[in-house]
């Protein structure tokens, strides 16, 4: 099939938009290059500590006139940052393919996503109401105001480059606050072209910031007094030793969602058919680089002898395997391709440490993703094919650690308990699945588990951005949540005025 | 036989609908005295196009199997012949309509059958465009029985 017109054709100097001003940074700059193709598509650099700092200067000087713009007025530049992002929903959608490697509809879904919270975000003016009581006391009235709080950075991973910063830039502005995103260096375009569109949609310099960079960014956000809070998302050692440490010594508001390792239950009596096609884009898609990716397939034999239950774990294998295997991998820009590459080499060759360890410590590869086959004739650098292990238990390194890659993990459980037992043993939290035609099972399921993201018969459990993005154990740091009014809350002071006239 | 990717399918739709529309559109500068039905014909393509495409960026997040979702269909059976020939006559142009009427409206039945599980809305859009096509397609006859 043929190939989407690329719409990056010379490479991307990537820009910092500190002040409503397009500014080259005086960092060092590093290629960024497109993991199928292996081109360089552009360079981004690594911005200074005072270039950040410059940004929260420019920030906080545009705040006072920002916070006093009436909601309805901020809603209008989300409407219009919404038209515009409409407009370019191909562009932005192929700029992520060849940033990232998704393939084009993962890259379609992204950006819809993205677009979802700058819609969420535009209904300030109803989201922001604070609430009252009269006579409180005779004669006196207390109520709840809403009011913004200051600058705040975001730290985005490279896994979702378009979306991740949607989830709270929008809320952040939409309350009154001015935001400085600070993409990741591994593909930062699309929030370039962000950027770009916001400045047309006519949002004042300073309230909508990009600076680009790695570590000294991040740590001079970190230390920074006026940054008021840090929305992070990305590893959990980053998230909890770093992130949240340092919010917490420096008195920051703080997100920080964090890495995962999710189960996904099959029970006897599901729907096999769309369980696996759920199960290939739950544990393929986006090439396994997703926080709600499936990495351990759990068989459970609740109510069935020991006969039966390994007929059915053979059976279900057999079907992940088949689907597994006729996954079609390429560039995400040719339409017949169902994954993408991963991000680089690097990733890759820590996600083959992941299957050789496997290997190692005894579970079964039945489907070795390391034979790299590709439609089209691609260099083979950042490609790898599904892997899936069966024979997999939850205490062997692949069972329990985050892979973040195309490898599947398949595990039996005797009954439900023992499979609940499984994710609770489990340090990270971030999501669990469970397919079943049965209410009861699906109940307990949903009560029980402790993950912040609950899929009954959902391989990805993504909640839209009018719900926040949940999250638990070591998946998440913080109190509030990302996207919708968890969102709202989170950027906002709640002041409290108690009134009597005499 | 694979699946075709949601993205593989659309496009194919997308190009389909304009193709047909650029056909009716041709037909209707040949023959003014059908100009009406003929640009009619072409709006409802036109509409088509539009309603598949918009109902698949709304709600590719929904459509989260979006690469698994149809699994019968080979795209290279419902190839269609759009070209006019200089010298065609109406008759000639509207049978080779009639044809590829029945064959887009056959393709989106098939696509909106398979992938209604998994793809809803757009399903949804497909089978809405199937009846349009099979509505047209008898309009296409009528033309040629006056």
């Amino acid at each position: 099939m043929a190939i989407l017109e690329e719409p990056i054709k010379e490479p991307v100097n990537v820009m910092n938009y500190i002040g409503g001003e397009w500014v080259e940074s005086k960092g060092k700059y590093v290629d960024i290059v497109n993991p199928a193709t292996m081109k360089v598509i552009g360079r981004v650099p690594r911005s200074t500590a005072d270039e950040l700092n410059g940004a929260v200067k420019a920030a906080w000087d545009a705040f006072e006139e920002w916070r006093r713009t009436p909601p309805v007025a901020r809603a209008r530049c989300l409407f219009r940052l919404k038209e515009l992002l409409e407009e370019n929903f191909e562009e932005l959608s192929r700029i992520v393919v060849m940033e990232h490697g998704k393939i084009i509809d993962e890259a379609r879904g992204e950006v819809r996503r993205g677009i979802e919270n700058v819609e969420v975000a535009a209904g300030i003016p109803s989201l922001m109401m604070g609430y009252n009581l009269e006579d409180v006391a005779r004669g006196i009235d207390e109520y709840v105001i809403y009011q913004p709080v200051g600058v705040f950075g975001v730290i985005s991973p490279f896994n979702f480059p378009f979306m991740v910063p949607l989830w709270f830039a929008p809320y952040a502005v939409a309350t009154g606050n001015c935001v400085i995103i600070k993409p990741s260096s591994e593909d930062p375009i699309s929030q370039m072209k962000i950027a770009e569109l916001a400045e047309e949609a006519g949002f004042p310099p300073g309230v909508w910031n990009v600076v680009n960079g790695g570590r000294e960014v991040v740590n001079a956000m970190l230390e920074h007094p006026d940054i008021s809070g840090i929305c992070f998302v990305g590893s959990t050692p980053v998230a909890k030793n770093v992130i949240y440490k340092k919010c917490g010594e420096t008195g920051k508001r703080v997100i920080a969602q964090a890495g995962a390792k999710n189960f996904i239950l099959v029970m006897p009596d599901a729907n096999l058919e769309r369980t696996i096609a759920a199960c290939m884009t739950s544990f393929f898609g986006n090439a396994g680089q997703r926080c709600l990716a499936g990495a351990n397939l759990v068989v459970v034999g609740e109510g069935l002898s020991e006969q039966e239950f390994n007929n059915f774990y053979d059976k279900v294998v057999k079907a992940f395997v088949d689907s597994a295997s006729k996954i079609r991998v390429g560039y995400g820009l040719d339409e017949s391709v169902q994954m993408g590459p991963v991000r680089d080499e690097e990733k890759k060759k820590r996600i083959i440490g992941y299957i050789e360890k496997g290997i190692e410590e005894g579970a079964k590869l039945v489907l070795d993703g390391r034979q790299v086959k590709l439609i089209g004739d691609w260099p083979t650098n950042c490609f790898l094919n599904p892997t899936v292990f069966t024979e997999v238990t939850p205490d062997m390194t692949i069972g329990r650690e985050e892979i973040f890659g195309p490898v599947a993990c398949i595990m039996r459980a005797r009954t439900f308990d023992e499979a609940v037992d499984m994710i609770h043993g489990n340090p990270y939290g971030n999501s669990a699945s469970i397919f079943t035609q049965s209410g009861k099972w699906a109940r307990e399921f949903r009560y029980r588990v402790l993950c912040g993201n609950i899929g009954i018969n959902i391989g990805i459990p993504a909640p839209m951005a009018f719900f926040p993005f949940g999250g638990m154990k070591n998946s998440f740091f913080g109190v509030l949540h990302g996207q919708g009014r968890e969102a709202i809350r989170f950027f906002t002071e709640a002041k409290v005025v108690i009134e009597r006239w005499f | 036989m694979s699946e075709v990717t949601a993205s593989a399918i659309v496009d194919f739709a997308v190009k389909l609908e304009e193709n047909a529309s650029k056909f009716y559109k041709e037909l209707a500068e040949r023959f003014p005295d059908k100009k009406l039905s003929l640009q009619s014909f072409a709006k409802t393509c036109d509409r088509n196009r539009i309603s598949i495409l918009r109902t698949y960026q709304e709600t590719i997040t929904d459509a989260i199997e979006a690469g698994y979702s149809v699994k019968e269909v080979n795209l290279n059976d419902y190839a269609v012949d759009f070209s006019l020939p200089a010298n065609i006559s109406l008759a000639d142009a509207l049978k080779k309509a009639v044809d590829f009427e029945e064959k887009v409206a056959s393709l989106f039945s098939t696509v909106a059958e398979q992938s209604k599980d998994l793809l809803h809305t757009i399903a949804d859009a497909f089978r809405i465009a199937a009846r349009k096509h099979r509505d047209q397609k008898q309009k296409v006859e009528a033309l040629i029985g006056k």
